[in-house]
């Protein structure tokens, strides 16, 4: 073969490799080009996404708002069974007026009490754990109430009967199961 | 056309056929174009470019893929290039080119050859496509760039491969009339 001739094949052959490539470039751009639209579009969806939520809290807290000047209080009820289980009853609104025991009623399945003349309702069990006196009058085990101290951050003892207590919006109040003796 | 070249422009057509059917779960990989380039290496241009025609009539247009008229006749026509570039190369050449230098020497001129001829069919057929579907000719050709890095690079691959298959046949077809006179 002439040297001519074995050149323009090589020639040809790079010429292959410089379309191979070419096209391969091409390819990768429109790739780039189709995930770049893509990533687009999902970080419109997600901004939208993200709108509307906000848009839908705003409602919220503007219902919540609203339902609170109609006349109701938002309180947060702890139960404390006293074993290191505790549940959380957050952000409840209860209507103006309603006591401790209105609210115990509504956070509880399953509530015992007796209502003792002259003092007031007393709680004698909560969501099946129910009030257990070993020694009458010298020891035992009782639901007891408390309301959080902001000030003081601490839990101070309920002075008054539940049926007594007055809710007050944003009250912090925990039934708590605990041991007692004299 | 003498019946030889009949004979074999019916046979080789069939066989471009059965070949595509069989592969027609991997696109753009076929050994169409191979058969269609050794037609007209081993039996002349008009020959191999009937082959390429006929075969594109019958599978464009009972083909999986779909139907489309003009673009039938954009790769019916593109098909010829093959068929016509190997009898011409055998006319120019004769057969010296295919077995002169080594059997590796070979592979790569075929394979060079099978791939710039894939990357003109392939840019043809999308010239075609983009016409007829009235898209930006460079967008066609990026948005088609996988499907022709495909064809190019797999054709450059089963033409060096059978290099050996087609000079064997080349020896026992043995040469063309105007070959014997020279």
């Amino acid at each position: 073969m002439p040297e001519g001739g074995k050149w323009a094949w090589i020639s040809l052959g790079l010429a292959c490799w410089a379309i191979a490539t070419s096209i391969l470039a091409a390819y990768y751009f429109v790739s780039y080009n189709e995930a770049r639209r893509a990533y687009e579009d999902l970080m419109t969806a997600h901004q939208q996404t993200i709108s509307a939520i906000l848009d839908e809290l705003s409602e919220l807290h503007d219902l919540i708002q609203r339902i609170k000047e109609a006349g109701f209080v938002e309180v947060s009820l702890c139960i404390d069974y006293g074993n290191g289980t505790a549940e959380w009853h957050n952000n409840t609104l209860m209507p103006v007026g309603s006591t401790l025991f209105n609210l115990t009623e509504q956070a509880t399945w399953n509530l015992s009490y007796v209502v003792w003349p002259g003092m007031g309702v007393y709680v004698t069990c909560i969501n099946g754990v129910c009030e257990r006196i070993i020694t009458p009058g010298h020891e035992g085990y009782s639901w007891i109430w408390y309301y959080w101290d902001p000030r003081a951050k601490t839990w101070i003892w309920g002075p008054t009967a539940c049926d007594k207590h007055v809710l007050s919006d944003g009250e912090v109040l925990m039934w708590r199961y605990e041991h007692w003796a004299f | 056309m003498r019946a030889r070249e009949a004979c074999a422009v019916i046979t080789m057509t069939a066989t471009c056929l059965a070949t595509n059917y069989a592969l027609v779960w991997l696109p753009n990989i076929k050994l169409m174009d191979f058969l269609v380039f050794a037609t007209g290496l081993l039996f002349g241009p008009i020959a191999g470019a009937s082959v390429g025609a006929l075969t594109w009539l019958i599978y464009g247009t009972i083909n999986p893929y779909g139907f489309c008229l003009p673009i039938l006749a954009a790769t019916a026509c593109s098909e010829t290039i093959y068929g016509l570039a190997g009898g011409l190369l055998r006319r120019l050449s004769g057969l010296r080119w295919l077995e002169g230098e080594g059997l590796a020497w070979s592979a790569y001129k075929l394979g060079v050859l099978g791939f710039a001829l894939t990357a003109l069919y392939d840019l043809l057929t999308n010239l075609a496509f983009a016409l007829v579907f009235g898209m930006p000719v460079l967008l066609a050709l990026a948005y088609g760039a996988y499907f022709a890095l495909t064809h190019e690079v797999s054709n450059a691959v089963i033409f060096a491969i059978c290099t050996p298959a087609l000079a064997r046949a080349a020896r026992l077809l043995g040469p063309w009339e105007g070959e014997m006179d020279a």
